[in-house]
């Protein structure tokens, strides 16, 4: 038994020990106009925009959905669209953004649906992807079911990593390219919105959405555990000073029905953060849906960036101070 | 909770070190194996814990009463008849009375009658026509005075439940698994090492063909975008697909339970170089197989009858194999597709008993073999066409496309990849189609062992990333 058990340790530890060894030996690398990278800039502008401002956060609904210029013309206070992948998980992306919050900031959460049943965690093939763009020293930064999505990844981002490198050095990892959109961090403006796509027309608008949605929805239970853990970061973005406002996010109605959880908004409001609007109220025509569930076209950022200004007005527009 | 998934992989060393340092007597190991096998289970869903319990109480009640009437044939088989009727109604209800109620109503649709039957959502409990028929294997056993009835419930619950093979098998017979439960169990080294390995094996074999397969198999069936060969093809991936989801659920299962120190049957045995259908069916899904031969073919008297019985016999087996599978009439035509198969082999007197492995002691098979083992391999693919089908309608559109033109159509060259896997497998599991499984007695290097062992789980675990915890086929069963 003893034997048996010292093998299988032995075999364990050496496997991992290896294993570590070639992903830190052969890291992913990505190009510099990833997509992803984009997370850096957006960090950059968080970091140095001056207050008063309205910080947007959530995941791909923001970054493809607003016009931050168009809020600060109307609101007049400046805008950080934050707004990126639902998949980089928002227990990651919160806690990094608070050390750039400050006192008066409006801090916008949109957290698209899908968190609210997966739990907000990295999605497996961004949790090494994300390192890529932060720098590996952020590695301390992961939760433990954070660090476990990576460790899951880690063997197959090897598998790919090792033969990229002794073949072809220069060949670093784009982003996604699919058939309508070209992913990419040239992709967004001066604010953080995408803003690439604006000029592009849609194809056959709204058959991508829906199809791709209804292969994406799958049926998940709420977790409640989720929406205690976003109020208590809604506490901590308030101990920082900023005032926080729970918005649901943009989708299209035929989707709607099926990425709204029921109960999301019940949970929120017993947690004490309700929506400030009904999530159908932040529902838009199918022809403004763009490439993906969350994404709107030109039609629907503009629908959805004027429905958000009225809001922001009529919720909080004491709290604005206008800029200088 | 699946074999592949981060739950299991926590799960078992858990039960392993409790099993063998803490719950040292075979009671308390027997008990560890009940509740570590009801939390297996009910991670799945708890609710119906109560059924596997409730089969269990009322099959060792049963084995209780027979002994009980000892001597008292009539009586004895009152019981039986009353456990194996109150099993399979659980079974029928669950599993079959929405496929029952549909049929019902379409049939007095057809004479004009609308019939207003209560419809029920009814969810198919995970693996509830493998312990059923476990279960019913130890009351037939006892009945037929092969199998003493037990008194040790614990045992009893331990055997319908254990947890390795309680969802998709390999269906154990009481005769062989309820006695290794009361007896005292010894950690043995080499079963151990050798479970370790075939669980291995198992789980390449999942996540290494089984699931990219799949995902191929899935996004081409019933589209209706291919034709021809390409469909072929499209078959060939499914049976290749069905086989190592299953078989390797199989490894899995066997090589868990030899850590634990059981030995449970052995339920594939390279099926896809079998020399004729017959041969096939010895070596596919054996533990099921044989309940059949043993409890439905031979009472109803084989083929040791008139050449009616004989056919009447076949049909009724494999009209209920078919029902086992599935409720739905792809699944009996399926299942009467290889009763005309196997009708055929036996009434043209086709040798089909061979008494070793194809080729045996050779290293290549002889032009005639490997005839022999591609057409049983296109027949058996055939008969997955209709399993796999979602209606009959679409097995006939299927069929028609086959022979639409162009015959060749290139357009499925992305299954190339999963194509050059089955190649390998099919290499490997030649090169070892005399081992109980392809990694068993490896060389006489261990480094070179080791090495091998790393490279397997670090494949399983890099392709094992992209198909998070997906199911295994024969849950649904």
């Amino acid at each position: 038994m003893k034997l048996f058990l010292l093998k299988i340790c032995a075999f364990l530890v050496a496997f991992s020990a290896l294993l570590m060894l070639l992903y830190y030996l052969f890291p992913t690398r990505l190009e510099a106009d990833n997509y992803l990278f984009a997370y850096n800039d957006k960090l950059s502008r968080l970091e140095q925009t001056d207050t008063p401002r309205v910080i947007l956060v959530g995941g791909s609904n923001i970054a493809f959905g607003v016009s931050s210029e168009m809020i600060e013309d109307s609101l007049h206070c400046n805008v950080v669209n934050m707004g990126l992948h639902a998949g980089l998980g928002v227990r990651y992306t919160l806690r990094d953004y608070l050390r750039f919050i400050r006192p008066g900031d409006i801090v916008v959460f949109q957290i698209e649906y899908s968190a609210f049943s997966s739990g907000g965690e990295i999605s497996l093939d961004l949790a090494d992807g994300l390192l890529a763009v932060v720098g590996r020293e952020n590695i301390r930064k992961y939760t433990l079911p954070q660090l476990c999505r990576l460790a899951k990844i880690i063997p197959n981002r090897v598998m790919k990593n090792i033969p990229k490198a002794l073949l072809d050095r220069n060949a670093d990892e784009s982003s996604p390219n699919d058939s309508v959109y070209h992913y990419r961090r040239s992709g967004f403006n001066k604010w953080g919105d995408e803003a690439s796509h604006w000029t592009l027309k849609t194809p056959s608008p709204g058959n991508i959405n829906v199809q791709l949605g209804k292969k994406r929805s799958a049926p998940r239970a709420l977790k409640k555990s989720f929406v205690d853990w976003l109020a208590a970061e809604a506490c901590a973005y308030e101990a920082a000073g900023a005032k926080v406002i729970f918005l649901p996010p943009v989708v299209c109605r035929s989707l709607f029905p099926l990425f709204y959880k029921q109960g999301i908004k019940e949970c929120l409001a017993v947690a004490g953060r309700p929506y400030i609007v009904a999530p159908e109220d932040m529902v838009v025509d199918d022809s403004c849906s763009f490439d993906a569930e969350y994404h709107v076209n030109y039609a629907g950022v503009r629908q959805n960036t004027q429905r958000i200004i009225r809001i922001l007005r009529r919720e909080i527009s004491d709290s604005i101070p206008v800029r200088s | 909770m699946l074999f592949n998934s981060f739950a299991f992989l926590v799960f078992l060393p858990v039960v392993f070190l409790l099993y063998w340092f803490v719950f040292r007597g075979r009671r308390e190991q027997n008990l560890l194996i009940v509740v570590a096998s009801y939390v297996f289970y009910g991670w799945w869903d708890w609710r119906f814990l109560f059924l596997i319990a409730l089969t269990s109480a009322c099959s060792y009640a049963s084995g209780l009463l027979i002994a009980h009437y000892e001597g008292h044939r009539k009586s004895q088989r009152l019981v039986s008849a009353a456990n194996i009727v109150f099993n399979l109604s659980i079974l029928g209800v669950f599993k079959y009375y929405g496929f029952f109620i549909d049929n019902l109503r379409a049939l007095f649709a057809l004479i004009g009658w609308q019939l207003d039957v209560v419809t029920l959502q009814i969810i198919l409990p995970v693996g509830i026509s493998f312990y059923t028929f476990q279960a019913l294997s130890y009351t037939i056993d006892v009945y037929r005075g092969q199998l003493p009835a037990t008194r040790d419930i614990i045992g009893f619950f331990a055997y319908i439940s254990f947890f390795p093979q309680l969802v998709a098998g390999p269906i154990e017979r009481a005769t062989n698994l309820l006695p290794q439960f009361q007896t005292a169990r010894r950690f043995d080294y080499a079963k151990a090492a050798d479970g370790c390995r075939q669980a291995l094996w198992g789980f390449v074999k999942k996540i290494l063909i089984a699931d990219p397969c799949g995902q191929l198999v899935n996004a081409y069936w019933g589209q209706g975008t291919l034709y021809g060969v390409s469909i072929i093809m499209l078959w060939v991936l499914f049976a290749f697909q069905i086989y190592c989801d299953f078989s390797g659920y199989s490894d899995i299962a066997i090589g868990c339970a030899r850590l634990f120190g059981f030995d449970l049957m052995r339920n594939f045995s390279t099926p896809y170089f079998s020399r004729s259908i017959p041969e096939f069916w010895r070596r596919w899904h054996i533990s099921l197989t044989t309940w059949f031969r043993d409890y439905i073919y031979f009472p109803l008297g084989g083929s040791r009858c008139s050449r009616g019985k004989t056919i009447r016999n076949i049909f009724i087996v494999w009209c209920v194999s078919g029902l086992w599978h599935g409720a739905d009439w792809t699944f009996v035509c399926w299942g009467l597709y290889h009763a005309v198969l196997l009708l055929a082999y036996n009434l043209l007197g086709i040798q089909t008993k061979h008494a070793h492995i194809v080729a045996h002691g050779r290293l290549l098979p002889s032009l005639k073999e490997i005839f022999h083992m591609l057409c049983t391999f296109m027949l058996a693919v055939i008969g997955w066409c209709i399993f796999r089908a979602e209606s009959m309608g679409q097995v006939v559109d299927i069929f028609s496309a086959l022979f639409h033109n162009p015959f060749i159509d290139m357009s499925f060259v992305y299954g190339s990849p999963q194509f050059a896997c089955c190649l390998v497998l099919l290499a490997v599991e030649w090169w070892r189609r005399e081992k109980r499984h392809a990694l068993e007695t490896m060389t006489p290097w261990p480094i070179l062992n080791w090495t091998l062992y790393a490279v397997l789980v670090f494949f399983a675990m890099a392709f094992g990333a992209s198909s998070v915890d997906s199911d295994f086929i024969y849950f649904q069963f």
